[in-house]
């Protein structure tokens, strides 16, 4: 009678023990080698022997020593098989062991069976730091829980593989191949969707794997990898490089039928095609950046893909950028990209006066497939509608807690979201997501209506509205998210660049002129990118902002 | 029929298989693999190491009954060899003699 393996018995789990049977197999298997060799030296058949009996002692000498043959293969594979189990046991432990480290270090711990036990929070008297602290328990206990759950997983898949190759070694009429390694544990289901806390799940799932495991996933099944969150920048976009280059053929050819001016039934096939363009230009751009290709998808409406300017696993600082409305790779990513290129430029240089020397990457994410002017204004996919923002949410949070999820020290994270890209920002602040700094800007109206609804620490939401900018004065998706109490607005007209008695920043005047260079917004973008809450320029009419608490306990 | 033999090697090779059969007596890996259940408890591969283990005396069994049973050949043909000759000679000894 067997039963479900759980965290109590990954805990009883002795991997020196399994070792240490593989080592004596080893020894024994060496005695079968040497009775092998033994029976070998019998040669007096067809030597000093010959006629028809010899003839049938020599098949019987032959039979025997293929029968030890057999034995020691088969003792080969249960060893190899038994040494796999090592290390998946292994694996499987470490997973139990970053689950109570991320526990112990909120202050919480796990039980026996993996219960999270989080202690009891006094209110601070701030009802923002208190909603703040919730949040990353809340996350922390997500966190822990897919860690334990894919620890687990993970045990009861080896154990079924285990189990039927041990009985493959012994019975199988062949003896079966000594395999190199056990097969690859599938990703977890949960990670294949938009969740939030599907990039936790994925983050063990990928620990869980040894490195030459991770290797077979990349090249055998990219697409469990390429799309993943929570598994490391540079993983995933070896995966996606795959994934891209099996895109490319079928979309040129595509793209020749459908001739320099695409008619309205190929528009998808045409944007599709010029989006693999645009992300292969990315690519072989040689400017000394490095760029990350983190996802692409062109199975739906919208071409969806998220690049990187920098280094996602390394930075010490990372902006996640939400676009708006009509953003399409295709169209967008280019550009996009030159901008960023500037602007972690000046975020570096702000990170560098104070004396942090960490990098600086931000991610592209066009990771849902935007309202388009073609959408009109009445279908769910409209832009005056929020159906869309709704729906992606979840993957925006799971998106940036898998930056966190893949990295054993998480970066310092910020949001920034552009007009429609605010409103899915909204929705995904409400998900089980940390973030350090938010910018919405150019926003249309958001479903927030405290900074404590989103989680976010006392001072962390900042918005942008340029003065000439119609869209935020539409409030079409709900308050205006300047009016949110708590919230820091920040400047997007000129003003004096800080610490310089001559440098002026500009106005954005458009509601497509905020990541302009040398404006007062992207100045502030940069410098909350880069953590410098400090550098924040307030708009005009606004008070001083209010300095950023220290990181919740 | 012809042969041709030296019934002292395969006396020889007798005992090399024999050589071969103790060589196993060492080999149990029933019991080698039995601490695998206490190291990786509660699951399929737990509960079936008993049985796997069984299952690896019987092949281990039969490889070892198949090597005794070649070595016991071995040496009845060498023994049956040499009382051929035995007799042979027996039979041929005083063939030159007068009666």
């Amino acid at each position: 009678m067997t039963r479900q393996l759980g965290v109590r018995d990954i805990r009883a789990f002795r991997p020196a023990l399994v070792l240490e049977v593989v080592h004596r197999l080893e020894i024994q298997r060496r005695r079968v080698m040497g009775a092998a060799d033994a029976a070998l030296r019998a040669r007096a058949a067809g030597r000093e022997w010959r006629g028809r009996a010899a003839t049938s002692a020599s098949q019987a000498q032959s039979g025997a020593v293929a029968l030890l043959g057999d034995v020691s293969a088969r003792m080969g594979v249960t060893a190899s098989v038994l040494r796999g189990l090592a290390a998946r046991m292994e694996a499987c432990l470490e997973l139990v062991h970053r689950a109570e480290r991320i526990a112990r270090d909120r202050g919480a711990w796990t039980d026996a069976d993996g219960l999270v036990q989080v202690p009891h929070r006094f209110p601070t008297g701030d009802p923002t730091m208190d909603a703040h602290v919730g949040r990353l328990d809340a996350l922390m206990v997500n966190e822990v829980g897919r860690c334990l759950g894919e620890a687990v997983r993970v045990a009861a898949e080896t154990d079924v593989e285990v189990q039927r190759r041990l009985r493959g070694a012994v019975a199988d009429p062949v003896a079966p191949a000594v395999p190199d390694e056990l097969g690859v544990v599938p990703p977890p289901p949960e990670g294949g969707v938009g969740r939030p806390d599907g990039a936790f799940a994925n983050a063990a799932w990928w620990r869980s794997l040894t490195v030459s495991e991770r290797r077979r996933a990349i090249t055998q099944h990219p697409d469990w990898v390429g799309p993943r969150d929570g598994i490391p920048a540079w993983d995933r976009h070896q995966a996606n490089l795959i994934l891209l280059a099996r895109l490319r053929g079928p979309a040129r050819e595509a793209l020749r039928r459908a001739g320099s001016i695409p008619q309205r039934t190929a528009i998808p096939t045409w944007e599709r095609a010029k989006s693999i363009e645009a992300i292969d230009a990315l690519l072989a751009k040689r400017d000394g950046v490095t760029r990350q290709l983190l996802l692409i998808d062109v199975s739906g409406l919208v071409v969806r893909a998220i690049t990187t300017v920098g280094d996602i696993d390394r930075a010490g600082h990372v902006a996640t950028y939400v676009g708006g409305f009509s953003t399409r790779p295709e169209r967008d990513l280019r550009d996009y990209d030159d901008r960023f290129v500037g602007m972690r430029r000046l975020a570096l240089t702000q990170t560098r006066e104070e004396g942090d020397d960490g990098d600086v990457a931000i991610a592209i994410w066009l990771g849902y497939p935007a309202p388009q002017g073609r959408d009109g204004g009445f279908s769910s996919r409209s832009v005056l509608r929020d159906d869309t923002a709704r729906a992606w949410a979840d993957d925006l949070a799971s998106f940036t807690n898998g930056i966190d999820a893949s990295r054993d020290a998480p970066a310092h994270q910020a949001l920034w979201a552009h007009s429609y890209g605010s409103v899915v920002t909204g929705f995904a602040l409400q998900q089980v997501m940390r973030m350090d700094d938010v910018a919405l800007f150019g926003s249309p109206g958001t479903s927030l209506g405290s900074v404590a609804q989103a989680g976010l620490k006392p001072g962390a939401l900042n918005v942008l509205a340029a003065p000439t900018d119609p869209v935020p004065m539409t409030d079409w998706h709900g308050l205006d998210p300047r009016e949110i109490p708590g919230v820091a607005t920040l400047g997007a007209t000129a003003a004096l660049k800080p610490g310089a008695t001559n440098v002026v920043l500009r106005e954005s005047f458009l509601h497509g002129d905020y990541l302009d260079e040398g404006t007062t917004s992207e100045y502030n973008l940069a410098a909350i990118a880069a953590g410098r809450s400090d550098q924040r320029l307030p708009a005009q009419s606004d008070r001083p902002l209010a300095p950023i608490p220290p990181p919740a306990p | 029929m012809r042969f041709e033999v030296e019934p002292d090697a395969l006396v020889r090779d007798s005992g090399r298989f024999g050589e071969a059969v103790r060589a196993l007596d060492g080999v149990d890996v029933g019991s080698a693999v039995a601490p695998v259940a206490q190291a990786f408890p509660g699951g399929l591969t737990a509960a079936a190491i008993r049985e796997l283990g069984v299952a690896w005396g019987d092949r281990l069994l039969r490889a070892r009954l198949g090597l005794a049973r070649v070595g016991m050949d071995l040496a009845a043909a060498g023994e049956s060899y040499a009382a051929v000759e035995q007799v042979a000679r027996r039979a041929v000894s005083g063939s030159g003699d007068l009666p």
